[in-house]
């Protein structure tokens, strides 16, 4: 991506990102959504879904309530993939834009942790329109307008962040950036996995949520292999995620009201 | 205006709700450009009236913006009996700040919590295969199964809002039974744990076919297949992230940390 290209994706993404307030929660602006929105215009859709799906499971709980704000989803992946896709020319040969991401998304991460200050501050100018304008559509219109002023020009800014800092990260790591890579996608990829999980463990969830696992690993070891030891491992794992979870479901039906304590009289 | 045009007029309007969101009043500039014209035409040739019945809805006004066209009918129900004069104008605030609250945690519940998690799960399988087109399918059934019920939510609370008044709460939840949640929270759960293995096969897949050199990792051809020992690790993985989550150990964006910064670190010693 050259210079301009920089500027018309975080022009798209800032579009986008109206979605979160402005208009339609048609969930456009959702990590997934919007990163396939952007690879489809300005890259390949494929690494675009990979990340999509990891910062969507991340940003489960991410949506602004009331007077609350949430961390930016959209710039978290505007942040990541405009900056493997602006920087990818200068990146060390051997790596791939890919093994960016999870140096990208702690980049990412970071910006959209910003980018609440200045969403509060907006509501106060908000405010301020309010009481300024005499017509509600022009407030509704100005207000918008502000908020794809910031969005765009946060966006672009921290799109430039990270296009300068990840080959510099990268290079530091010298021979080490490729296996890096590597160990931190497992651990990106696994740790949302495991934050949406924590999100449905209530009751009997978890016991379906071991069902659905045991079945995975079954599902996955039959189509790659036939092999019987693995197939009988990951029947077990099967087994003994059931057993647990059925455990904890048997302890909390079984749950009865604590012994009464003795009365006074009653001892001795 | 016929009905059928005021209607159309405050549904398309109320897609605004949250633009000019405010921390003194919330949602009210949006509440009040939906209805402005809809008050107008209720109060045609009153000019006194129609200022008061602006202020009304421009006083502070929050709810789920799905549900936000549901209380604007309401208003503009009320305000028609307003109008008429059989119903004292006082009541219209007193409904409004009495049904957007419970219509608020309806919506958090719903939408937020349940709806969009459920979706999404539903469409993962096919968003972490490698071709483009499953993945465009993908993307499509989330954003179809989501707004499905966005949508009609929006267009029935505005339908019967606008046809039966405050009565229309009792008549709109019966769309969201609670008994539902539960099923809801064990299938997004069966879903996600059916998803995990497989996606991280998807991935590893694809993360060797970008990164070939990770086959580096491998230790000299003493371990048959790498792949089953990286699944087992990336569940493992999983099993200690929702440990340390759920026992509030640490939050998500310190694992994060930490595990980029152990992986750098697990690099080097490699």
């Amino acid at each position: 991506m050259t210079f301009t290209d920089t500027i018309f994706f975080s022009l798209l993404a800032a579009v986008l990102s109206l979605d979160q307030m402005a208009f339609c929660q048609m969930l456009i602006s959702r990590p997934i959504l919007s990163a396939l929105l952007l690879g489809a215009v300005f890259g390949d859709i494929r690494e675009a879904a990979l990340v999509g799906v990891c910062l969507e499971l991340l940003f489960v709980r991410s949506i602004p309530l009331k007077e609350r704000t949430a961390a930016d989803p959209t710039l978290a992946t505007a942040a990541v993939l405009g900056g493997i896709w602006g920087s990818s020319s200068s990146l060390p040969a051997s790596l791939h834009p890919i093994a960016a991401v999870p140096f990208a998304a702690a980049l990412g991460l970071l910006a959209s942790f910003l980018s609440k200050w200045f969403d509060l501050r907006l509501r106060d100018v908000n405010t301020a329109l309010f009481h300024k304008l005499h017509r509600v559509g022009s407030v509704q219109f100005t207000a918008i307008c502000a908020l794809f002023a910031k969005s765009a020009g946060f966006y672009l800014l921290a799109i430039l962040a990270v296009q300068g800092a990840l080959p510099k990260i990268m290079s530091s790591l010298g021979p080490a950036a490729v296996p890096a890579a590597a160990v931190a996608w497992v651990a990106l990829f696994s740790i949302c996995v495991a934050y949406a999980s924590t999100l449905l463990f209530q009751g009997l969830a978890a016991v379906w949520w071991g069902v659905g696992l045991g079945l995975g690993c079954a599902g996955v070891v039959f189509v790659r292999s036939s092999a019987l030891p693995l197939s009988v491992v990951s029947m077990g794992i099967l087994i003994v995620f059931v057993f647990h979870a059925f455990g904890e479901t048997i302890r909390h039906l079984r749950k009865r009201p604590a012994p009464r304590a003795a009365a006074v009289g009653e001892i001795g | 205006m016929n009905p059928a045009l005021m209607k159309w007029d405050i549904f398309l309007k109320s897609f605004l709700i949250q633009a000019a969101w405010n921390p003194e009043r919330m949602q009210n500039v949006g509440f009040l450009f939906a209805l402005r014209r809809s008050l107008k035409i209720v109060w045609a040739g009153r000019p006194d009236q129609f200022e008061a019945a602006i202020a009304r809805a421009s006083s502070f006004f929050n709810t789920h913006p799905y549900f936000a066209p549901a209380v604007m009918g309401v208003t503009v129900h009320l305000e028609k009996k307003v109008a008429d004069g059989s119903i004292q104008a006082e009541l219209v605030e007193s409904v409004k700040s009495r049904i957007s609250p419970p219509l608020n945690a309806l919506g958090s519940l719903w939408f937020w919590d349940h709806l969009k998690l459920l979706s999404f799960l539903i469409a993962m399988p096919l968003l972490v295969l490698r071709e483009p087109i499953p993945i465009a399918a993908g993307a499509a059934l989330f954003f179809c199964l989501f707004n499905y019920h966005h949508l009609r939510t929006r267009w029935v609370g505005l339908s019967l809002g606008m046809a039966c008044g405050e009565e229309m709460v009792g008549r709109l939840v019966r769309f969201f039974p609670s008994r539902v949640l539960p099923a809801i929270r064990r299938t997004s759960a069966f879903l996600l744990g059916l998803t995990t293995p497989l996606a991280m096969a998807c991935l590893f897949e694809r993360l060797q076919d970008r990164m070939p050199h990770i086959a580096g990792l491998d230790t000299a051809g003493r371990i048959p297949d790498q792949f089953y020992i990286r699944l087992g690790i990336g569940l493992a993985l999983v099993a200690v992230s929702i440990t340390v989550i759920h026992r509030r150990w640490l939050s998500v964006y310190q694992l994060l940390a930490v595990a980029l910064a152990l992986s750098i670190g697990i690099a080097q010693w490699l």
